[in-house]
């Protein structure tokens, strides 16, 4: 219990329950499933980094210059891969 | 009605760097830090066990009762059937009836495990051996007469000043001398010990005396007032004011409407009805209608705005 | 070795070629993502994954000092905490991604098993969850374990699964649901690397094919609903 004493904020307490009609939940679990549904909603409505250099993998695409290259074809069903030399590695753009 | 057509193709498209250990990493250390805020701030419950010693103490007149239906075979335990004994079929749903066929796989015989046993283990008391072998001894119709006179005295009864309870005056045979002995061990803390006994050395099963404390008044009041309880939505509560488990919300509204919430299979119906739920949820892509909601009301063209934009400018 | 001398059925090189043709490298660690991949909606999977590790990472903590170390000590209490906050931080991450799943149909384009297997674990992760609350050795424990077994017992479970049996019940929970859900979100993550992420929905209706599957302007990922 030391350490549930020594908590900045001590949830010890009866718990606040809300009722209406036959309906009843702690405030806790409420504050929980509205976190979860105020996150979900800012997650899709904040701008999300990186638009700029997205935006330059589309302009280069659009030229036909190439941007990180995707992941190739799978090797062949008797690649041998110990045997070929290693797949050239993805440049990084500067 | 148009027949659902998949055309979802391989992306051909422009690739981003996208650094997805570093994301990994972001990620461990967000979610570490914010459980480590999260346990300064608030820490976590640990509400002590109650034990049968404190049962006892506090509440003698309900620990010597339920003794007392365990002794006459009408406690919720010695009611329940499989997987404890034959008293009852079990629960059912129409044909199916998953608890008599799975049969009796913990066997508690109520008198034995929870009165003669213990009682037995005191030494050198030959009253309670004699009452022991008075109650054994006489007809299941005059037990069971005793047994129920008691019972009924109990909810009349004094407790004295050494422990002991005090009822009127009545014909109860053998089974006060017995009931006061059992109080006098559960009080002592022998009690636990003794039911947590078997053939082995080490013990790690608590079924018996989880069983028989169920059965009393004291781990129900204890939950009702940490709002635990079926008809508080106490499944997906925790103790105090602490978030709890809020996943369990469909589970738990099934036990609040009819005809769940009067019936004697409710548990066995309630978890049918989620059976098929979570079928169903596991199922979604094949399931017609459902599995169109996300077309048909269109959150992704929040999610997807800016590539919609991108592409419809491109 | 040369490729000419090994051996045909060898079981080493069937199961090394199926999964390297499954997930070459740069498939399995790509350090691109298609330009749709542009929504803060995308980091809740890796937000689960990583609250699972902090799940298991406390949980080994408190394996080493056994089941009664957090009621005796403010170190282990301590622990304890980040196991329990780290569930709720898990079961939070792992709604949201799920939301954000459905309402991007993510199991289009053959991805039925990625759904498949999520929604498996937020199930199997529930009985985990349950398994680790009646090992709690509490009033919680106490009272959770007497009520859970009637639901067990009704449908016949408690006759090998006996949430009043501490013993097994911790076995289940450092154990095999451990193990169980880590397979799942392996399989799961393994199968997003696999397939990729899901594409958008294209947004107009077409009545002819798009004149080239590269052509973005038609959103390159047609689908009908």
């Amino acid at each position: 219990m030391a350490s549930a004493m020594a908590a900045a904020f001590n949830l010890n307490e009866p718990a606040h329950v809300v009722h209406w009609h036959f309906f009843q939940m702690s405030v806790s679990n409420i504050v929980v499933i509205v976190a979860m549904l105020v996150v979900f909603a800012l997650a899709i409505l904040i701008p999300f980094p990186g638009a700029e250099r997205r935006q330059t993998a589309r302009t280069l695409k659009g030229t036909g210059e190439q941007g990180p290259r995707p992941p190739g074809p799978p090797p062949g069903p008797r690649s041998a891969i110990l045997d070929t030399p290693a797949p050239a590695r993805i440049e990084n753009e500067p | 009605m148009k027949r659902y057509t998949d055309r979802t193709r391989e992306w051909k498209g422009p690739y981003a760097h996208y650094d997805l250990v570093k994301e990994l990493c972001i990620a461990l250390g967000a979610m570490t830090l914010l459980a480590v805020v999260l346990t300064i701030l608030f820490s976590t419950p640990d509400d002590k066990p109650s034990t049968i010693a404190q049962w006892s103490t506090a509440m003698p007149a309900d620990f010597t009762s339920t003794a007392v239906s365990e002794l006459d075979g009408t406690s919720g335990t010695a009611e329940y059937g499989p997987p404890y004994n034959n008293a009852a079929e079990g629960q059912h749903a129409a044909f199916l009836k998953p608890q008599e066929w799975l049969g009796v796989s913990h066997p508690i015989n109520t008198p034995d495990a929870y009165v003669f046993e213990p009682l037995q283990s005191i030494p050198g008391d030959p009253a309670v051996k004699s009452a022991i072998a008075t109650y054994k001894a006489a007809p299941a119709k005059q037990q069971k007469q005793w047994a129920e006179a008691y019972a009924k005295a109990l909810e009349k009864a004094r407790v004295e000043a050494n422990g002991t309870l005090k009822v009127p005056p009545g014909e109860y045979g053998p089974v006060p001398v017995m009931m006061n002995a059992l109080l006098g061990l559960a009080q002592t803390g022998s009690l636990e010990g003794n039911l947590l006994r078997s053939s082995q050395f080490f013990q790690t099963d608590y079924t018996k005396p989880l069983l028989l404390m169920a059965d009393g008044k004291l781990l129900e009041e204890r939950a009702e007032g940490q709002h635990l309880l079926g008809d508080q939505w106490g499944m997906m509560n925790e103790t105090g004011s602490y978030p709890g488990q809020s996943w369990l919300w469909l589970y738990t509204f099934w036990y609040q409407i009819e005809p769940f919430k009067e019936s004697e299979n409710a548990d066995i119906l309630v978890v049918l009805v989620m059976t098929v739920l979570s079928l169903a949820f596991v199922l979604i892509p094949f399931i017609p209608g459902v599995r169109s909601i996300p077309r048909w009301i269109p959150v992704h063209r929040l999610i997807w705005r800016e590539h919609y934009r991108a592409t419809s400018a491109g | 070795m040369s490729v000419a001398a090994r051996p045909k059925r060898s079981w080493t090189v069937r199961t090394r070629e199926a999964a390297v043709a499954a997930l070459p490298p740069e498939k399995l660690l790509p350090d691109g993502q298609p330009t749709y991949v542009d929504s803060w909606i995308y980091v809740f999977g890796v937000a689960t994954l990583a609250a699972l590790i902090v799940i298991v990472g406390s949980g080994m903590i408190l394996a080493l000092k056994g089941p009664a170390w957090w009621h005796d000590t403010g170190v282990g209490h301590f622990f304890n905490s980040i196991h329990l906050w780290a569930v709720e931080l898990f079961f939070f991450t792992m709604v949201v991604h799920l939301w954000g799943k459905y309402w991007m149909a993510a199991w289009r384009g053959g991805r039925a098993r990625v759904w498949i297997t999520g929604a498996v674990t937020f199930l199997v992760a529930i009985p985990a969850a349950l398994t680790g609350y009646v090992s709690q050795q509490n009033f919680d424990a106490q009272w959770i374990s007497t009520q859970a077994k009637d639901a067990m017992n009704a449908i016949g479970a408690g006759a090998f699964f006996n949430v009043t049996n501490f013993g097994q019940m911790y076995s289940w929970h450092i154990l095999l649901f451990p193990v169980a859900v880590v397979a799942l979100v392996a399989g799961h993550v393994l199968l997003v690397r696999r397939h990729g992420v899901v594409p958008p929905f294209e947004l107009a209706e077409r009545s002819e094919p798009a004149a080239s599957p590269d052509e973005p302007a038609s959103g390159t990922a047609g689908t009908a609903a």
